[in-house]
């Protein structure tokens, strides 16, 4: 479904990723896990080309992403920030409307109607009119989870969902997303949780100094991993977390 | 005893002091002061001329004011396109210009220029001048503003905006400029009142605004003291209606501000 051929990304003049080659598959669920600083965000950024890389081509469903085609092709890549990112001076239902709306995926009618079963999905149909000042860390990022819904995308992509909240609330963000993962949705998931990591994905990314190791292996990756910097990294952080 | 609640008693009872000094010395000088005021004030003539000058002040302060708005967005915005064509450097460069010398040069010395140099042969109004001066002047001090407020936006909501497939202007318009703008009223509201006072320089080129009408009557009467504190007075006041009336927008505009 996303494909990166020979990617290279830096900013000024530090490579960030180094050649990287890696396709995600429709249903895929997939980790990216790998020490600070060490390229995970550059990695799903790009994904999307919010960064955009030096060299190397990122294709949607075989088609290259590029200047022209960006807005388009985003419309089927959904995407959830660490900060939420909920326009503040919007009610959640604006927020959710704002994009679609726009850009004549749905009228208003339409639009409206189906936030509120995605709202509704997420739990939160009752603040349909609040403004995100007044909601929870958890509850801002439900919402941000349902406004990139609403777009209906083909992928998803979550740039460490839970890292922003306080601990309570990191569960409800969670099965949100353990949700998705078991209706099928395509998902890329930046998380420092690994214990959730194990449970849902289906393949791992590692990221360590510009490289990606990719490995199918989850279980195996997690209890025993064949790189030798995962070993390191994994045996420096609590397994139950 | 809470630190705003004793604030205030201190305030109002100094207000009161105030005031109770102030109507001392009225009692006191009454039949002075009264006799000042009515020799000054009173004809119809003097109170028309005041209100005329009172009338060309504000069109002077709101119609600069509304160019300066236009002015400072377009100059903030064209700074904002990514485009490094040559055609584009050009036009970036010579807004930039443009915002060194109006932010460089004191106001009057524009007003100066633009009127006797730069519209020497111009036979039409002088408050058009005025407007045009004041409306460039004021349009470099807003444009960066407006850069400020937009630059208080963080970065992710731009990146929010584009992720769910809308495009740069698109995002630009629904989500960065209305959190800019909420972000830039307070000093908004700082450049309109700074306008509001500095508009009293147009008598320089001979526009008749409310302090030059002051200024008529004080020669016309030679009673410099009252008219002139009385001027003050009037400023004053104006500018603290103004100030109170953008408190209350600014209350409204943050009740959904960011937490």
């Amino acid at each position: 479904m996303l494909e990166l051929k020979n990617v290279t990304v830096s900013f000024n003049d530090q490579t960030i990723l180094e050649d990287i080659s890696l396709e995600v598959e429709k249903g895929d669920i997939i980790a990216i896990i790998g020490p600070s600083g060490g390229g995970k965000s550059t990695l799903i950024r790009t994904m999307n080309m919010l960064v955009t890389p030096k060299s190397g081509e990122v294709l949607f469903k075989g088609e290259a992403l590029s200047k022209q085609n960006i807005n388009k092709m985003r419309e089927n890549i959904g995407m959830v920030f660490q900060q939420f990112e909920l326009f503040p001076h919007l009610t959640v239902l604006k927020n959710m409307i704002l994009a679609p709306v726009k850009l004549k995926k749905m009228d208003k009618v339409t639009a409206i109607e189906k936030a509120k079963v995605l709202l509704d999905r997420v739990g939160l149909l009752d603040k349909i009119n609040a403004y995100p000042g007044s909601l929870s860390g958890g509850q801002k990022q439900r919402i941000a989870i349902a406004r990139a819904l609403l777009m209906n995308p083909e992928l998803m992509l979550f740039d460490e969902p839970t890292s922003a909240l306080d601990p309570e609330m990191v569960k409800e963000v969670l099965d949100v997303i353990r949700d998705l993962a078991s209706q099928g949705m395509t998902i890329c998931i930046v998380t420092h949780m690994m214990g959730f990591a194990r449970e849902v994905a289906n393949k791992v990314y590692f990221v360590h100094d510009k490289q990606v190791y990719e490995t199918s292996d989850v279980d195996g990756f997690f209890t025993n991993p064949d790189n030798d910097r995962a070993k390191d990294f994994l045996s420096h952080i609590n397994p139950n977390n | 005893m809470k630190a705003g609640l004793k604030n205030k008693i201190v305030s109002l009872s100094m207000l009161g002091i105030a005031l109770g000094i102030f109507v001392t010395l009225y009692l006191f000088n009454f039949k002075a002061i009264n006799d000042a005021l009515v020799l000054n004030f009173s004809s119809k003539k003097t109170v028309e001329q005041l209100f005329e000058g009172l009338l060309n002040t504000a069109l002077v302060t709101v119609a600069s004011f509304a160019l300066g708005l236009l002015l400072g967005m377009i100059t903030c915005l064209v700074e904002k396109i990514d485009n490094d064509s040559w055609w584009m450097m050009a036009i970036k460069n010579i807004f930039k210009i443009y915002v060194s010398v109006f932010r460089g040069t004191p106001m009057v010395i524009q007003l100066l220029i633009i009127y006797f140099v730069v519209f020497m042969d111009f036979t039409g109004s002088a408050l058009l001048i005025a407007i045009l001066s004041f409306g460039l002047n004021s349009g470099a001090y807003v444009s960066e503003i407006f850069r400020g407020g937009i630059n208080a936006v963080p970065k992710g909501q731009m990146e929010a905006s584009r992720s769910l497939g809308l495009s740069y202007s698109s995002s630009m318009f629904h989500v960065i400029l209305p959190q800019a703008f909420r972000n830039a009223f307070p000093s908004l509201a700082n450049e309109f009142i700074t306008l509001f006072k500095e508009t009293s320089i147009v008598g320089f080129i001979g526009a008749v605004d409310l302090s030059l009408a002051f200024r008529k009557l004080a020669n016309a009467t030679f009673d410099y003291n009252t008219v002139y504190i009385v001027m003050g007075i009037v400023y004053f006041l104006l500018v603290y209606l103004f100030t109170l009336l953008f408190k209350l927008i600014e209350k409204g505009l943050s009740k959904h501000a960011r937490t």
